[in-house]
């Protein structure tokens, strides 16, 4: 089967002035139809970026310098603006981070969803508004006829991501990048945001890029899980398999610093300094050039 | 320094005024009405600049004209800025019910706009250059107190002001020793923005007919009476309006040229 | 904005308007010079005088005469011109819309420049367009405002002859207005030939007033949108598949329109306040006009009322501005 999804060797630098920094140093990974793969990595490990490449969304001063991206097939590494719009909103959405400025505050909830419909699937605005309705009933919100009439600032930090969720689905698009969607949420409500997005993807057969920072969401929701540290993916395996035996120090180590209420004396357990010394020096001997083979360090 | 050239130009040329221009500003030669500036067929070379319907000779008007241009700047500029710092300096650091009282009527002020307030006060004042002063100083003041204000606020946050406090010099000090000169770049470059401010609010009041006795030269004067006669002698509103443009833009150089000198910081 | 917000926002400003009365009163009452000896001839016997005096209330204390003055402004009549010896409301309300109608025009130009400008200047970012804009804008604020009504008699008047510069209309053209509104009664009667004549004499005085309006407002309304197009909503809508020109114009520029509206607010007062200044060099019949012919006269009166009037007119403004603003910003919309 092609996979959905595959990125090969990517590489990005952001430019800052006549310096530049690599922010990603050749990712490569694939994922199939339905599956949903998750991201994991301290913040400006370069995770989101990855997204944002796939999405065609990088900040003006990020660059990919190598490697390809294909969808289904199509290579969208450098495709033009139009093809690329003809692609977002359809096949790729997106769940963003945060539901509380990812809404237009000047809009009603309801034109906000609406929109993608009638550019995309060419719905009139009656149409439209009536599966609206539908949608935001798939996301679980009690009386949308009276949601469609609200902004944004009336609806909660939940509530808000639910409809962007509606939003994201919307077009029924054949991948969502989720970039750390539970991440501005509290606990309570980062799980019943999970438990709709595994719902809306299970019964849909979406596949989802999931990036976040939290192990505990990843090891609900996804198929696979790949491990990042400074824009270098360190290890990639089925989430059981890296649960059960996390092959990676680092994955090692990050499993140990996630605070468990199972474990006695609560401890906290940072990522050793050394390891960290240790990730660092490899990453520099790669920026050199003289990593290039040995990529397989664990 | 761009700036500093035609403020030292309009300076020169009005302090040698009566002796640099050629004719007398207010005599009238009716025979020689209307001529045109010098570069024109038809020009007389003893009317550099051509004659206006009476025939009196513009570049001797212009001359004059810059005097009064030139005073009313450096007057109303002056006092509006003394009396706008006092006023924002005091607001600044004593802060409380002073600041108050002072933030609010400056609010008040700023919502009256300027040309009506300014024709207010001539009808109250009546026509004069002194009424053109003191209009600017009444309505301006309010420019210089903001920015004071907000500025000496700033200053007094800072450490130095901090430091001046613990070794015990008085509020009189801390704020003429150690403040007042650390705003002084900013002063200055307000004070020559103003300048430009004070040669337009002339030249509008005296366009009117508001400023000096008619008959006076001054720019916004001779583009009044070009204006009447815009479609025969076109120059004649042509000088005195690129006057006041080359003023005003000279006078803005002249700030930033003066506040990138004065200021430590900027020099670097 | 409801009702009850507007009521309120009404009643708000009866305050400023006293506060107005009250200036606007003791401002003129402390004019040195005797205003009736001006009105009469130096024949004039000091009988003469004291009748005048006594006509005009001026005989009477200060406390009196302004509780008079109040008295007759809530009755509407706000006494009678001492130049041009005609009742000061019926000349105000003959001159009112001339000059309400000029503004209007000026603050139209300038939304379309505005909103023209700030649009490409932003949909442009960074390309030449942009700079065009921006050096435009600051061409325009480097020149002081009042000397672009001059500017334009010297090009469009004198060096390429192609407007008029001076009056409401053609005098060879015959029309016989009903209202003063003389612009839209002409295009509201279909008179084509009247209109014309008209548009072209408001266009370069509404030009004037507009053209610092429009390089203020173009310059923030771009970089309000710039900054909106920095917000997470406008990435949300680039994934959503829409357009970079349909980004600005319909998720940027709606939110940039709040900030906007506010800053420019304060600089249509300004606009309003040019217009004496601008009548006065085309030559436009409209109320700013009459105020400096009063202030030469030293028409009390007239000075009063066409400051009052004018005062009426910030507020309203004010006002209007805050409507807007509300209507624009849903956050304020419902309390």
């Amino acid at each position: 089967m092609t996979p959905l999804l595959n990125i090969r060797n990517l590489h990005v630098k952001i430019r800052e002035g006549a310096a530049s920094v690599p922010i990603l140093r050749g990712v490569s990974l694939s994922l199939a139809p339905g599956e949903v793969l998750g991201l994991v990595g301290e913040s400006s490990a370069g995770k989101t970026m990855i997204g944002k490449a796939t999405l065609g969304i990088l900040p003006p001063q990020a660059v990919i310098t190598d490697g390809e991206i294909f969808f289904d097939g199509e290579n969208i590494t450098h495709i033009s603006v139009k093809a690329r719009r003809r692609l977002l909103g359809t096949d790729i959405a997106m769940i963003p981070q945060d539901p509380m400025t990812s809404l237009n505050p000047v809009f009603r909830i309801g034109p906000q969803i609406a929109d993608v419909l009638r550019l995309h699937l060419g719905f009139r605005a009656k149409e439209a508004n009536q599966r609206v309705l539908e949608l935001l009933d798939d996301v679980h919100i009690n009386q949308p006829e009276r949601v469609v009439k609200l902004y944004p600032h009336e609806l909660s930090g939940g509530m808000r991501q639910r409809v962007l969720i509606a939003i994201a689905f919307a077009c029924r698009p054949r991948l969502i990048i989720a970039d750390e969607p539970t991440t501005a949420l509290d606990v309570t409500v980062q799980r019943q945001v999970l438990r709709l997005i595994k719902e809306l993807q299970s019964a849909l057969g979406t596949a989802i890029l999931f990036v976040t920072h939290d192990l505990g969401v990843v090891a609900k929701i996804c198929n696979r899980v790949g491990v990042i540290h400074a824009g270098r993916i360190l290890e990639l395996s089925s989430a059981q398999n890296l649960f059960k035996a996390p092959a990676h120090p680092y994955t090692q180590a990050l499993m140990a610093a996630t605070p468990r209420y199972d474990r006695p004396n609560n401890a906290l357990h940072p990522v050793p300094e050394a390891l960290v010394k240790h990730l660092w020096d490899d990453v520099r001997r790669y920026d050199r050039g003289d990593f290039a083979k040995d990529k397989s360090h664990a | 320094m761009l700036g500093l050239g035609v403020f030292l130009l309009m300076a020169l040329t009005a302090m040698t005024g009566s002796w640099l221009a050629p004719h007398d500003p207010l005599e009238q030669d009716l025979l020689n009405s209307f001529l045109p500036p010098f570069w024109v067929a038809g020009a007389d070379p003893a009317f550099l600049l051509g004659t206006d319907n009476l025939g009196r000779d513009v570049l001797s008007r212009l001359i004059y004209g810059t005097r009064v241009a030139l005073m009313v700047a450096v007057i109303a500029a002056t006092l509006t800025g003394m009396l706008g710092t006092t006023v924002g300096l005091l607001a600044g650091f004593f802060g409380g019910w002073v600041d108050t009282l002072v933030s609010r009527m400056v609010d008040i002020w700023m919502a009256f706009p300027a040309v009506l307030l300014s024709i207010v006060l001539v009808a109250v004042i009546g026509a004069g250059l002194h009424a053109v002063i003191i209009a600017i100083i009444v309505i301006d003041w309010t420019r210089f107190c903001r920015v004071v204000r907000a500025e000496t606020m700033v200053q007094c946050q800072q450490d130095y002001v901090a430091s001046a406090v613990t070794i015990g010099l008085s509020r009189r000090r801390r704020l003429f020793v150690e403040i007042l000169p650390n705003i002084l770049p900013l002063l200055i470059s307000l004070l020559t923005l103003e300048m430009g401010i004070a040669v337009v609010v002339e030249a509008i009041l005296s366009y009117v007919g508001l400023s000096v006795a008619s008959d006076a030269a001054t720019w916004g004067g001779l583009i009044q009476e070009g204006r009447l006669y815009v479609n025969q002698a076109p120059w004649l509103m042509v000088f005195p309006i690129a006057c006041i443009i080359v003023a005003v833009l000279g006078f803005n150089a002249l700030g930033d040229g003066l506040r990138s000198a004065f200021d430590p910081v900027l020099r670097r | 904005m409801t009702a009850a917000s507007l009521l309120r926002r009404l009643l708000l400003s009866v305050p400023t308007l006293f506060g107005v009365l009250i200036i606007n009163f003791v401002l003129l009452r402390v004019v040195p010079g005797d205003p009736i000896a001006m009105m009469i001839g130096p024949g004039a016997t000091p009988e003469d005088i004291q009748n005048l005096r006594q006509i005009y209330g001026l005989d009477k204390s200060i406390y009196q005469q302004f509780l008079l003055y109040l008295g007759d402004f809530l009755s509407g009549d706000l006494g009678t011109s001492i130049s041009m010896r005609q009742d000061v409301v019926e000349l105000i309300v003959g001159r009112l819309p001339v000059t309400l109608e000029l503004a209007l025009v000026a603050i139209a130009i300038s939304l379309v420049g505005i909103v023209g400008l700030g649009i490409t200047a932003s949909i442009w970012k960074g390309r030449w367009p942009e700079v065009l804009i921006d050096v435009f804008s600051g061409f325009v604020q480097a020149v002081p405002d009042f000397l672009w009504a001059l500017l334009f008699i010297l090009i469009f008047g004198v060096l390429w002859a192609s407007m008029p510069i001076f009056g409401r209309m053609d005098l060879a053209v015959e029309f016989d207005p009903l209202t003063q509104f003389y612009l839209f009664e002409s295009l509201f009667r279909g008179d084509l030939v009247v209109f014309r004549s008209i548009l072209m004499h408001i266009l370069l005085p509404a030009l004037s007033l507009a053209l610092p309006l429009i390089a203020i407002g173009a310059r923030l309304l771009k970089s309000s949108i710039n900054e909106s197009m920095a917000q997470d909503y406008v990435q949300l809508a680039r994934v959503k598949g829409f357009s970079h020109f349909r980004i600005v114009v319909s998720q940027a520029f709606p939110n940039a329109l709040i900030p906007t509206v506010t800053l420019t607010g304060v600089q249509m007062t300004f606009l309003i306040g040019g217009t004496v200044l601008v009548e006065r060099i085309f030559g436009y019949p409209g109320l700013g006009n009459m105020a400096i012919d009063a202030v030469i006269n030293r028409d009390l009166p007239l000075i009063q009322g066409i400051v009052l009037t004018f005062a009426v007119m910030f507020i309203v403004l004010n006002i209007l501005i805050d409507m807007t603003y509300a209507f624009l910003n849903p956050r304020l919309r419902h309390d």
